[in-house]
């Protein structure tokens, strides 16, 4: 369906409304709920501080470095399972298993093996997007139509121009699509690892930031943080990415 | 060799006592023997499950002969490569990422000869165009434009028009004779439709339970020259409908 961008903006506002009307009645603790101005103004000031960005530029740093480590790894996986059926077997049953665990799940192995630190978040985000992509690009691979086989074999292509002028591309709708829900999963758990174990320690991510707002009751601050969160997210999953879809399967008319 | 042969300078293709067979099936082809002479078209028909796409697989060096050779102008075929190049009966060809001229010039045509090449089949307009903006005919049109980029020596078809509307077809038969009598280039088109074969042919390849037969067809070949609706070509349609199905006639 359509979204409406007035229609979208107009409920914003009512949920403003309603959030700052509630606030204001006295009927909820501002410790709990904040007059919205109020959190607007934390999120100014922690923006002018710098603590609010640099907690942003840290998660997404994180989250950037275990989306390359995790596509990087997943293409390989996927390219040897097109290749060899033995491989193949072995990144179904793993995908399988693994797959539906989500990364706050596996932290308490990574932290055995890899202790309380900034390798074991980048080892979570590695899991959580690893498996969508293998998942994404190895139904690409196979979704490649066998006639564009024909072709590179009558144009005389090399295996690589091959896979890069044909392969990857005609996979493309499925790489996007898994890359799509590679940034869900590991936006997600790069936070809740954060909120949850604080693993990042000084010069902490986003979800530190908040994690370390509500221990020392800054309400509005820890509003500000998620305010933050959500605003990535809306620029990412509606901006980066609606932006990539309009530029290549919109045209393409994949989409 | 017929009238529209003789001037036909040297072959491209041959078929020197080649035979194919799919492994546990009859024979497709025996000891056949035939050459597709430069600037020729031969249209390959037959009736469903006979082998033309065979015939023109082998062609392409997408298949090899069990026995015999199939030779091109640089010795023996022994696989696919751009001098003989196909156009597939899938049509989903073009690679839908790409514009139409990226789609011609596909994998490293020479832009000016593609940019000619497209004013040719009527797509200059629409070069900037994705596939999903083309009608079923314009992809045709643009499949052939990059089938040719590469300069090949020989075009081989497999029934590239069969899912089009008659008039676009028509269109698309006029613009391959154009085509051909101004690149000089050979080509091997596999149809069901008799009507297209006769229109379109120098001689046609007949494939038959029985064996393969090679018709001449003696009327002036080109662009809009041959009258479908002239007894000569009737006649010839007619026999050929006689040779492919000899309990019908």
């Amino acid at each position: 369906m359509k979204r409406s961008l007035p229609g979208t903006l107009l409920w914003f506002v009512i949920l403003l409304v309603v959030w700052e009307i509630t606030a204001r009645s006295g009927l909820v603790s501002e410790l709990v709920l904040p007059s919205i101005t109020v959190v607007f103004a934390s999120f100014g000031g922690e923006l002018i501080s710098g603590s609010l960005l640099s907690g942003t530029f840290v998660s997404l740093g994180f989250v950037v470095a275990g989306i390359l480590s995790g596509a990087f790894t997943a293409f390989i996986l996927a390219a040897l399972s097109f290749q060899f059926a033995a491989v193949k077997r072995l990144s179904s049953m793993l995908t399988a298993v693994l797959h539906p665990l989500p990364g706050i799940a596996v932290l308490p192995i990574l932290i055995l093996f890899f202790g309380i630190g900034r390798l074991t978040l980048l080892m979570v985000i590695i899991h959580s997007v690893l498996w969508p992509l293998v998942v994404n690009i190895t139904a690409g691979f196979s979704s490649v139509p066998a006639v564009y086989q024909k072709i590179g074999a009558n144009y005389a292509l090399k295996s690589s121009a091959f896979f890069f002028r044909i392969m990857l591309p005609a996979s493309f709708p499925h790489i996007f699509s898994g890359l799509k829900t590679a940034w869900a999963r590991a936006w997600r758990a790069a936070v809740s690892a954060e909120m949850i174990f604080g693993i990042t320690g000084s010069g902490g991510g986003l979800g530190w930031f908040v994690f370390q707002k509500r221990i020392f009751m800054d309400t509005p601050g820890m509003y500000a943080g998620i305010l933050m969160l959500a605003l990535i997210g809306l620029i990412v999953e509606s901006g980066l990415f609606h932006l990539i879809e309009a530029e290549t399967l919109k045209k393409w008319g994949e989409a | 060799m017929s009238a529209n042969t003789e001037n036909l300078k040297t072959p491209v293709l041959r078929f020197e006592n080649a035979g194919f067979a799919y492994p546990g099936y009859s024979p497709v082809l025996s000891e056949f023997s035939a050459s597709l002479y430069e600037g020729e078209i031969i249209c390959i028909i037959g009736a469903s499950g006979c082998g033309k796409s065979t015939m023109l697989s082998l062609a392409g060096g997408f298949l090899l002969p069990d026995s015999g050779l199939i030779t091109d102008s640089r010795g023996t075929v022994s696989g696919p490569e751009p001098k003989r190049i196909m156009v597939f009966q899938d049509s989903a060809q073009l690679f839908p990422w790409l514009t139409v001229f990226a789609n011609a010039s596909f994998p490293d045509a020479d832009p000016t000869h593609v940019s000619e090449l497209l004013e040719m089949v009527d797509l200059a307009d629409a070069a900037e165009k994705y596939p999903s903006q083309l009608s079923g005919g314009m992809k045709q049109r643009a499949v052939i434009a990059r089938a040719l980029a590469g300069r090949p020596e020989i075009l081989l078809l497999d029934e590239p028009f069969t899912a089009l509307d008659a008039p676009t077809r028509r269109g698309l038969q006029d613009m391959l004779l154009e085509l051909n009598s101004e690149l000089g280039v050979s080509m091997m088109f596999v149809t069901h439709d008799i009507r297209e074969a006769v229109y379109l042919a120098d001689r046609l390849l007949i494939m038959t339970p029985g064996g393969v037969k090679m018709m001449n067809i003696e009327l002036e070949r080109g662009a809009g020259k041959r009258d479908e609706f002239s007894n000569e070509f009737v006649a010839i349609e007619r026999e050929v409908y006689g040779i492919i199905s000899p309990d019908k006639s």
